[in-house]
């Protein structure tokens, strides 16, 4: 039977909860496709995520050793490249994140086996892998298959696939042999970094007004400041606010930036970037303000409003006074 | 034959418009269109990245391109921004002058300091009295033997409080028949003794700008300050004209292309009766006048840019341009308004703004009366 | 610091209508605003503050056809020292390997030290083209970049995490870093940087000269295949609130309300 292999992404002592989506994709790959899941745990100290995973999948490859206590790209090819030969798995799932973003495509290069990144959908065509990309922006999906059928190196978008919930499957767990690697490195890891604490904590905020690019300019943001206020709302922002200094770090929503739970999300000219989105998964009402009727941040929203957000942000203003 | 810019010329306009959209904030515009000041910070910008004196000689701080370029500069500038823009495009107003005909210490002490945002330049030639016909001057300047001394006053003088020099059409032979064959241009200094400039009030547009009275009550510069010949001020200003008005032209360009983008993106999103605006006729009958008129006036205008850069001198073919192009900002901002409907007559919304900022280019450089009868002047003769 | 930049002219797509061709193969875009890739310009700026720090050259490189011949005078505009165009003929429709294995042929014949490119494009997001040409190069690399600092014979870079985290690697030179936004704050374009480049040759090399053979690129040499473009389901939509902005106002208000917020 074809299997399909789930990469296992942790850092600093946790399983990163997009890999039990990638574990909610191969069941379904298991079902409909009849390919067989395992999962691959890389790392040092790592039995107790092997453990976690074994419940999810009748088998998890555990790959012990000192060198491979921090990621780095090259010592996790090494790894994955001998598994890879020696098991051929049909398909390799990653999550599409600085993880897989680093590892999978000189993975691919190395192996020569095709790498699809950020994938939002994977499906076997007959014998084939087929995937769904969403490409310009959310706008348009890109369905890809594969020249080659010798297998296949897949990351996937986080929030693509709902997360597995835990399980009770009594798995085995496998010592696979750590590969000699061909030192010297050419890579060091030094060490993480933690984002300069900022004043605010939007993760504990019950209410966030939320900008983004729409915001146009600095000029902009007290206005934006004053309707936060003005509404009881702690303001947030998307990554382009942080990357031109308008924001500090501390205020972005999404994958680079902060985690948020809300009970209310208001967002305001904001596309709706997957890599935001994946920033409020676990929010309460979502109402979303954009004057453009096709952006991707309505097929996430709660409620649309498509006006501009300035015009918008002046009612509120007047309409709290009232 | 070849209406294809060059490379060079499409990066200009590219980094022009690159600035613009990084620099001309809206919110920004409106605050200097309400208090009536000049966007200092802005234009220091402009002037560092070469974009002002950008036909000035490099020799001179300058970036050694032609009219075509400064109107290629001016275009997006104002597209993006019609106060913006045209507060940067007069920043340099009438150094031209000096440029063309004054001398080598002249251009030294001027020019680089224009370009790098240093200074900034005023023209002197309307009085109150003398509008349309500056071809007899109120305002003297009588030379004595350490130096000019001038007497008068001058009106609607863009820069007027803001100008660090002048440069002021004075009438030097009382006696000269036909008096303008007695002008002559000559430059006054910021804090020159009887110097006095103050703000002419309120206006309809280009609120970015200062327009003041100008007055010289006994001022004294050296004999040094003479621009030009003597005698052949008036001839230099008429000179000078010829590509202030490509320029002016191309700022009318810029307001109309401004205005009717956003009159485009709007009627494409306006839904009234079930549909968008863009889809009932009218709006489009509209849209495709609009486009015309304005890609005509460009075609105008950087012809007479261009010619002017061939060294050839055409008042004719400048005063059409000037003609054409500020009617069409006119019509153009009046039917952006109008396809707005009432948000268009809202400041919020920018074309309300822009349709102020039309205006004047139908009045200053010659009103569009003025460009008529010059051309109509040249077309008579030369019969 | 010998630094090779791979840049890429892509469309703007986030404020506008995003429009199927009709044969459901591509997009349309005659009214699509086109510009340099927004990662890559952030990769341009860096190189050039390298340069500007620890001397050396800057080289940019495209895969195009003329018409993105604009974007690398612009970067030669912003600091750039040489561009170059690889002609985008023969890799019309080409997966990121074709792409990679075009730069490939630029990066190996010359002796850079660094390649940047950005950490993804904004029309396709593959993000695969620098971690794949440094696979084929076997030089090291770093994806979503956020800080460089040069040391002898190394490089010191930070890579953005998830959560505001960041990590720090060294890495040994020759290395291929993707640059992450908001690394630095590039630079406009001077009238003064238009002139200096006015007369630059910008050489247009053929696949040959990469070391390519004829139908080794392009859409018929693809590992990924396109099949077909679509736009997506609908899916769940939000329930659209109409009306004046006032009214608008006011029923945001009422959620608001609703969720315990404004009193
Ligand atoms: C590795 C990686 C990590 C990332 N992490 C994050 C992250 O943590 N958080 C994040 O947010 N992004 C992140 N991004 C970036 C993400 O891909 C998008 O580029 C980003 O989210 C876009 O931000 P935006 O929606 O504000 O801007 P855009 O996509 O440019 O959208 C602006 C929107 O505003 C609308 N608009 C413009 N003007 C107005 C107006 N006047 N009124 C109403 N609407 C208006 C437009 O229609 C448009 O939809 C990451 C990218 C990468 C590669
Ligand atoms: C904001 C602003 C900035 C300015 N900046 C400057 C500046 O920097 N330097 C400067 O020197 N001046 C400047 N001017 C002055 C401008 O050039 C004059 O206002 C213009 O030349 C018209 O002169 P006038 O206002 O005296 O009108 P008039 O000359 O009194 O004209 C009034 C009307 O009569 C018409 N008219 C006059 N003569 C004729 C004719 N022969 N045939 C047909 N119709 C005719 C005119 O076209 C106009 O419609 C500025 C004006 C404004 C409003």
């Amino acid at each position: 039977m074809a299997k399909v292999f789930i990469v296992a992404e942790h850092r600093q002592g946790a399983i990163r909860d997009a890999t039990y989506e990638l574990v909610t994709l191969a069941r379904e790959l298991e079902s409909k496709f009849a390919l067989e899941p395992a999962a691959v745990v890389i790392g040092h100290g790592v039995r107790p995520f092997a453990e976690v995973l074994s419940r999810h999948v009748n088998e998890t490859i555990m790959v012990e050793n000192e060198a491979l206590a921090d990621f780095r790209y090259e010592t996790y090819a090494a790894v994955l490249r001998d598994i890879i030969m020696k098991e051929t798995p049909l398909v390799v799932l990653c999550p599409q994140s600085a993880f897989g973003m680093e590892l999978f495509p000189r993975l691919s290069a190395e192996t020569g086996r095709p790498c699809a990144t950020d994938c939002v959908q994977v499906e076997m065509d007959g014998p084939s892998l087929v995937v769904v990309r969403s490409i310009y922006n959310g706008k348009i999906n890109s369905r890809l298959a594969f020249a080659s059928s010798g297998g296949y190196l897949i990351t996937v978008r986080a929030g693509s696939y709902a997360p597995a919930a835990e399980a009770d499957k009594a798995g085995t767990i496998r010592d696979y042999p750590c590969p000699a690697f061909g030192e010297p490195f050419k890579t060091e890891f030094l060490g993480y970094r933690e984002a300069a604490a900022g004043t605010v904590d939007i993760s504990q905020a019950p209410f966030l007004l939320s900008i983004g690019r729409g915001i146009k300019d600095t000029e902009n943001i007290p206005k934006a400041e004053e309707l936060a206020a003005k509404l009881g709302a702690v303001l947030s922002c998307s990554r382009p606010v942080v990357d031109k200094k308008w924001l500090g770090k501390e205020r972005q929503v999404g994958t680079s930036g902060r985690t948020v739970k809300p009970k209310l999300y208001l967002a305001m000219g904001i596309s709706g970037a997957f890599q935001h989105l994946a920033g409020i998964k676990g929010s309460g009402t979502f109402i979303a303000v954009n004057r453009d009727p096709k952006a991707p941040i309505f097929r996430a929203a709660d409620y649309g409003v498509v006006e501009d957000m300035f015009k918008i942000m002046d009612a509120l203003k007047e309409q709290i006074g009232t | 034959m070849d209406f294809e810019l060059t490379k060079e010329q499409k990066d200009i306009k590219q980094a022009a418009r690159e600035f613009a959209e990084g620099e001309f904030d809206k919110d920004l515009a409106i605050k200097h269109d309400k208090e009536h000041s000049f966007p200092r910070s802005v234009w220091k910008k402009a002037c560092e990245l070469g974009f002002v004196g950008i036909h000035f000689p490099e020799e001179f701080g300058g970036q050694g391109l032609g009219v075509f370029e400064n109107v290629l500069v001016v275009e997006e500038f104002c597209r993006k921004d019609s106060g913006f823009g045209t507060a940067l495009a007069l920043s340099d107003f009438a150094s031209e002058i000096v440029m063309r005909h004054g001398s080598r210490d002249q251009k030294a002490k001027y020019l680089p300091a224009v370009s790098s945002g240093a200074m900034i330049s005023a023209g002197c030639f309307t009085e109150p009295n003398h509008g349309s016909d500056i071809t007899g001057m109120d305002t003297a300047a009588v030379k004595e033997k350490d130096g000019w001394s001038i007497n008068g006053t001058k009106t609607f003088i863009t820069n007027g409080t803001i100008a660090d020099f002048y440069i002021v059409l004075c009438q030097t032979d009382q006696a000269a028949k036909p008096s303008y064959r007695g002008q002559s241009l000559i430059i006054v200094p910021k804090g020159a003794s009887g110097l006095d400039a103050a703000e002419v009030g309120d206006k309809m547009g280009i609120r970015m700008t200062s327009t003041a009275e100008v007055s010289f009550s006994g001022v004294k510069v050296p004999l040094e300050n003479l621009v030009g010949e003597e005698g052949k001020g008036f001839y230099h200003v008429l000179e000078f004209f010829d590509e202030s008005r490509a320029e002016i032209a191309s700022t009318a360009v810029g307001i109309a292309q401004g205005a009717f983008d956003r009159a485009l993106e709007y009627s494409k999103q306006r839904q009234q009766f079930g549909q968008r605006l863009a889809d009932f006729q009218a709006t489009q009958h509209k849209l495709a006048d609009m486009a015309t008129w304005i890609e005509a006036a460009r075609l105008l205008t950087y012809k007479a840019a261009w010619n002017f850069d061939q060294g050839r001198i055409d008042p004719k073919l400048t005063s059409m341009a000037k003609l054409y192009a500020g009617r069409t900002a006119v019509l153009v901002t009046d039917e952006a308004v109008q396809i707005l409907g009432g948000y268009g007559y809202i400041l919020e919304n920018e074309v309300e703004r822009y349709y102020r900022d039309a205006k004047i280019t139908e009045i200053y450089e010659g009103t569009k009366e003025i460009q008529k009868n010059t051309i109509a002047g040249a077309l008579i003769k030369k019969k | 610091m010998e630094i090779l930049v791979c840049v890429k002219k892509v469309p703007d797509t986030a404020d506008a209508e995003v429009i199927l061709r009709p044969d459901g193969k591509g997009i349309k875009e005659d009214d699509l605003a086109f510009g340099i890739n927004e990662w890559d310009n952030y990769a341009v700026e860096e190189a050039i503050r390298i340069k500007e720090a620890h001397g050396g050259r800057v080289t940019v490189v495209t895969i195009g056809v003329s018409d993105s011949e604009d974007v690398l005078r612009r970067c030669l505009a912003m600091g750039a020292d040489d561009a170059i165009m690889i002609d985008g003929g023969p890799f019309a429709g080409s997966d990121p390997y074709g792409i990679a294995r075009g730069l490939r042929g630029i990066a190996a014949a010359r002796a850079y030290d660094l390649v940047l490119a950005g950490a993804q494009a904004g029309d396709d997001g593959f993000g695969m083209v620098g971690p794949v040409l440094a696979g084929y190069l076997g030089w090291s690399h770093a994806t979503l970049v956020t800080s460089v600092s040069v040391e002898d014979g190394k490089v010191a870079v930070t890579r953005e995490l998830e959560g505001g985290l960041e990590e720090r690697l060294r890495l040994a030179l020759p290395a291929v870093l993707t640059v992450q936004t908001g690394i630095n704050e590039p630079r406009y374009v001077s009238i003064m940087g238009i002139r200096k480049v006015r007369s630059k040759e910008i050489p247009v090399l053929d696949l040959a000269k990469v070391g390519l053979a004829a139908g080794s690129v392009g859409e018929n040499a693809n590992v990924l295949r396109r099949i077909a473009l679509s736009v997506p389901p609908a899916g769940k939509e939000a329930e659209m609130i109409k009306g004046t902005p006032a009214e608008i106002a006011r029923k945001i208000l009422d959620i608001v309300r609703e969720r315990g917020g404004v009193g």
